[in-house]
Parts: C-alpha cells; sequence; structure tokens
C-alpha cells in the first residue's frame, strides 16, 4: 500500500487533532509541519509528537525560514492539509498557499472556510486543471460529512431548501438561555470560559460564521453563485430570555437558523421560533442540517459541529477519499 | 332576510380527474360566494385523498342543502366550521414596542376578516429596556398571511424591532 505524504499548515486545536488522527492510520505521514511562524520538514516522516512539544516549549515549531508559504511551495509532499484559522475577508494567508500547492499538482484538504467560502469555483477549476482534489469537507459542521452526504448520499435529488444550526457557539448560548433562564451575556460569559466561544466571539454571535457555512453550502454544493454579502444576517445578541420563554409555552424554542431556497436565491441567517419536536432543536454545541429533496423528501443530519478530533475526523475522510481516487 | 356567514368547509376528493369540479359545482349552484380555495396536492389524508380547504359565504339555513349535495357528488366532508382564518403563524418581537406605538403596529396588521392579530402577550422588564412580546396572527390563506408578514417586516425595520420567525414543522 502506497504511503501518503502529508504537508501539515496549521498546529492549532484542529492541526494537533489531525496530528493525533493521523498517527493511528499508516497509510498517512506527515512528512513537513508549519505554524503561523515557522515550519519544519523531514522527507523520512516526522515525530509529530516532537514537534508539537517544540511548539509547546519554544511557541513555534522548526525553523522561522521555512514558514508555511514556503513549505507549501518547496518541501515535498503529497496532500497539503491546510488548518489554519479563517479570515473572512481575503482568506489570506491560507489561499495563496492552497493555490501554491495546487499549482504544483499536490491535492490540497482544508478546514478553513475563508478560501472556500471566497474562491471556491476558482480553486476547484484549478484542482480539476492540475488533476489533484480539493477537499474540505470540515468547513461545514465539522465532523458531520453533510457535503459528501449532499454531494454522494443524494446525488441525483434536486435540492428544494436547506436549513439548520450551524453555529455551535450559538446553539450553546440559546440552549442555556432556555434550560437555565440565563440572559444572553452570562450564557455568552459561560461559553467563553468552557472554550466554546473566542475570546472575540462576534463572527459568531452575528451570524457571520454560519453564514459563510452557508455560502460554501450554496457554492459547492448546490450550484449557486453567492458572496457572504448576498446573506441576510441576524444575530442572537438582542434575543431576551423572556422570548425563550414565551417561545416554551407554545412548545417551540429558538435557534438560530441558517437557511437557504436556491430557486428564490434566498439566503438567511436568524433566530428563529422552531417546535421543540423537530429535529432541528438540539442541544449544547451540536449542529443539524435538515436537507429538503426531490425524491428523498427531507433528511436530517446532526452531530458535532466543531472541535479538534471531530474536525480531524472530516480531515481524515476527504485524505482517504483522495487516497482512493488518486493513485499517485 | 337572512345574512350570509362564513363557512370554512374540509373537503376531501379521490384522486383522480374531475372530483374538483365535483367539489365547486355544487358550491357554485347554492349560491354560496366562495371566498377562497386551498388545494395542495402534496398534502393528501391518511387514505390517499386529495385535501381542499373552502372558505364560502352561503345563507346558513342552506348549508345543509349544500353539503348533501357535495355527498351526492362522492365528496367528502370531514370538517365545517365557522373559522374562517385557517392560517395560523406566530412571532415574537423583541424591541421597543410601546414606545413606538403598539396600537399602530397592530393596526396595520389587522385587516378585518382578511388577516388579524389574535392574541398579544407583552412582557416589559423595565421603561427603558426593550419588551418582548408574542403575537399571533391568522389569515384566510397562505396569501394573506404572506401580505401580513411583508407589513410586519416592514414595521419591524422602521420600529427597529427584531422579528422571529417560524420555521419548520414538528414530527
Amino acid at each position: 500500500m502506497k504511503t501518503w505524504n502529508i504537508a501539515l499548515i496549521g498546529l492549532g486545536s484542529v492541526g494537533r487533532g489531525v496530528a493525533k488522527v493521523l498517527l493511528g492510520n499508516d497509510q498517512f505521514r506527515v512528512v513537513a509541519a508549519a505554524d503561523s511562524k515557522s515550519g519544519v520538514f523531514d522527507p523520512a516522516g516526522l515525530n509529530i509528537e516532537e514537534v508539537l512539544a517544540m511548539k509547546k516549549k519554544a511557541g513555534r515549531c522548526g525553523d522561522p525560514a521555512w514558514p508555511a508559504a514556503r513549505i507549501a511551495a518547496e518541501a515535498e509532499y503529497d496532500i497539503l492539509v491546510e488548518v489554519t484559522p479563517t479570515n473572512a475577508e481575503t482568506g489570506e494567508p491560507a489561499l495563496s498557499i492552497i493555490k501554491s500547492a495546487i499549482m504544483r499538482e499536490k491535492h490540497v484538504v482544508t478546514s478553513n472556510k475563508g478560501p472556500v467560502s471566497l474562491a471556491s469555483s476558482e480553486l476547484l477549476r484549478l484542482a480539476e486543471q492540475n488533476n489533484v482534489g480539493f477537499l474540505f469537507e470540515g468547513t461545514v459542521a465539522g465532523a458531520v460529512p453533510i457535503l459528501r452526504g449532499i454531494k454522494y448520499g443524494l446525488a441525483g435529488n434536486k435540492i428544494k431548501a436547506l436549513y439548520g444550526v450551524l453555529n455551535g457557539t450559538c446553539n450553546y448560548i440559546l440552549t442555556r438561555m432556555e434550560e437555565e433562564g440565563l440572559t444572553y451575556v452570562q450564557a455568552l460569559a459561560e461559553a467563553r470560559d468552557l472554550g466554546y466561544a473566542e475570546a472575540d466571539p462576534t463572527y459568531d454571535i452575528n451570524g457571520t460564521d454560519a453564514a459563510i457555512k452557508l455560502v460554501i453550502l450554496a457554492n459547492t454544493m448546490l450550484g449557486m453563485d453567492v458572496k457572504l454579502a448576498d446573506v441576510k444576517r441576524t444575530g442572537i445578541s438582542d434575543l431576551t430570555v423572556d422570548a425563550l420563554w414565551m417561545a416554551e409555552e407554545t412548545g417551540h424554542s429558538i435557534r438560530l437558523i441558517a437557511s437557504l431556497y436556491p430557486e428564490k436565491n434566498l439566503l438567511e441567517v436568524s433566530p428563529r421560533l422552531i417546535s421543540k419536536t423537530n429535529p432541528l432543536v438540539v442541544s449544547g454545541t451540536l449542529n443539524a442540517v435538515t436537507v429538503e429533496t426531490e425524491y428523498a423528501g427531507a433528511i436530517t443530519f446532526i452531530g458535532r459541529g466543531a472541535g479538534s478530533v471531530e474536525t480531524a475526523s472530516a480531515i481524515l475522510a476527504d485524505l482517504l477519499f483522495i487516497a482512493d481516487k488518486y493513485d499517485r | 332576510m337572512q345574512k350570509n356567514v362564513r363557512t370554512s368547509l374540509r373537503l376531501e376528493l379521490k384522486d383522480k380527474p374531475g372530483q374538483l369540479l365535483a367539489a365547486i359545482e355544487p358550491i357554485s349552484k347554492s349560491g354560496a360566494n366562495i371566498i377562497t380555495i386551498s388545494h395542495q396536492r402534496d398534502t393528501k389524508s391518511v387514505s390517499g385523498a386529495l385535501i381542499v380547504d373552502i372558505v364560502i359565504s352561503l345563507h346558513e339555513a342552506r348549508l345543509v342543502e349544500l353539503m348533501d349535495a357535495l355527498r351526492v357528488n362522492g365528496v367528502d366532508i370531514v370538517r365545517i366550521g365557522t373559522e374562517h382564518l385557517t392560517c395560523t403563524k406566530t412571532f415574537i418581537l423583541i424591541g421597543h414596542l410601546l414606545h413606538t406605538d403598539l396600537t399602530d403596529t397592530v393596526n396595520r396588521i389587522d385587516k378585518k376578516h382578511i388577516a388579524e392579530v389574535t392574541e398579544l402577550d407583552i412582557v416589559m422588564p423595565g421603561m427603558e429596556e426593550p419588551s418582548t412580546a408574542k403575537l399571533t396572527i391568522k389569515a384566510m390563506s397562505e396569501v394573506e398571511m404572506n401580505q401580513a408578514v411583508t407589513t410586519l417586516k416592514e414595521i419591524a425595520v422602521e420600529k427597529h424591532l427584531l422579528i422571529i420567525n417560524q420555521i419548520g414543522g414538528g414530527i
């Protein structure tokens, strides 16, 4: 069996998850790694545990003369795994790094929403021209195989509508407001304490994160051509405890729902009233998406939408897909 | 003189050609005025019959006569109601509802016999804090409901209210 050489760009939470998952799989070998300041490579395979220990101790994983962009452009590898944080405005530096890898006829797997939401059609075209794979299952709903589920599982079905919970942070906050009567501010503080919300949670709570995922779904799975600005967004910061309590009285919850109606060209992220018996009413940080299809009816995907090993699960699936499809 | 009353009928039709006519013909002959007909091909009863919701305006005394005529034509009547606003939606509004003239908000949505605000619960935590309201709108059909929702959305923009709309059903 062929061993595939991996260049791992990004050693944060997801990067560490990928390292962990790949240790249990002898089909893949990490030969290069980079963080935001430096990089390291060894054609014989890196000892990833040592690399991570080095990063923890020194604050960087390797040589500053080999930053991520140089690793991507010059090191020898088969598949670039790009798992750095999302830059929603420009997609950089990930976008340039991904392009340079594809131009060198390297496969690319990413969980970075920036480049995919901004330039999916260009990147997919480039990948096709270079006969390499460009896969990004981890960008939407973390471990949940929503992209592959739509593309292959529901192949041939026209998608009439797609809607659901695509942001675990908001879902956690709303669940806690509903269950414990916490105010929005209290629930957000708790989410931060538990590491479910980032230091600056603006993109989560104003609906931008969910909107970016909607754009990825629209452009890559539904044949649409939309931008982040096309998504009407309303966040959850103005929600009152009274609103959740009133919803409860009639057997409803309030959830931040991302919705997409391809025929009406309508994309929206907003808090919605939703029956508690609807499968989309999931608790905590879970994600859930219902896809209304032509023949299969409504299908709902539920699972963990974020997390280190969970996102790595989606990346591993992409890697195995490449190993299966491209025999080189 | 007897006055006309609005009556909603839910009819079940067999899924074969000519059935809608079998339902409409007796209604037309009875002298009733048809207000709305809602016929969704996708919604079927457990037995596989097509469901048609009709709201008519007719002299009360002639209703029994009409029902008999429908049955003769093979049309099953599964529900009769005087409730003509058959479409219901609930919303939650958050914002300065009183400062922005709540009466005006309700009046602009209310259109007698077409779409009405049938329920309004409001919670005010303090004078300067935003209040929260639960608002139920009933309308004659989807069309009138959509008009009412459009109005509500316009008001929400104008008065800086957050409007929480319903999505999906239960299981």
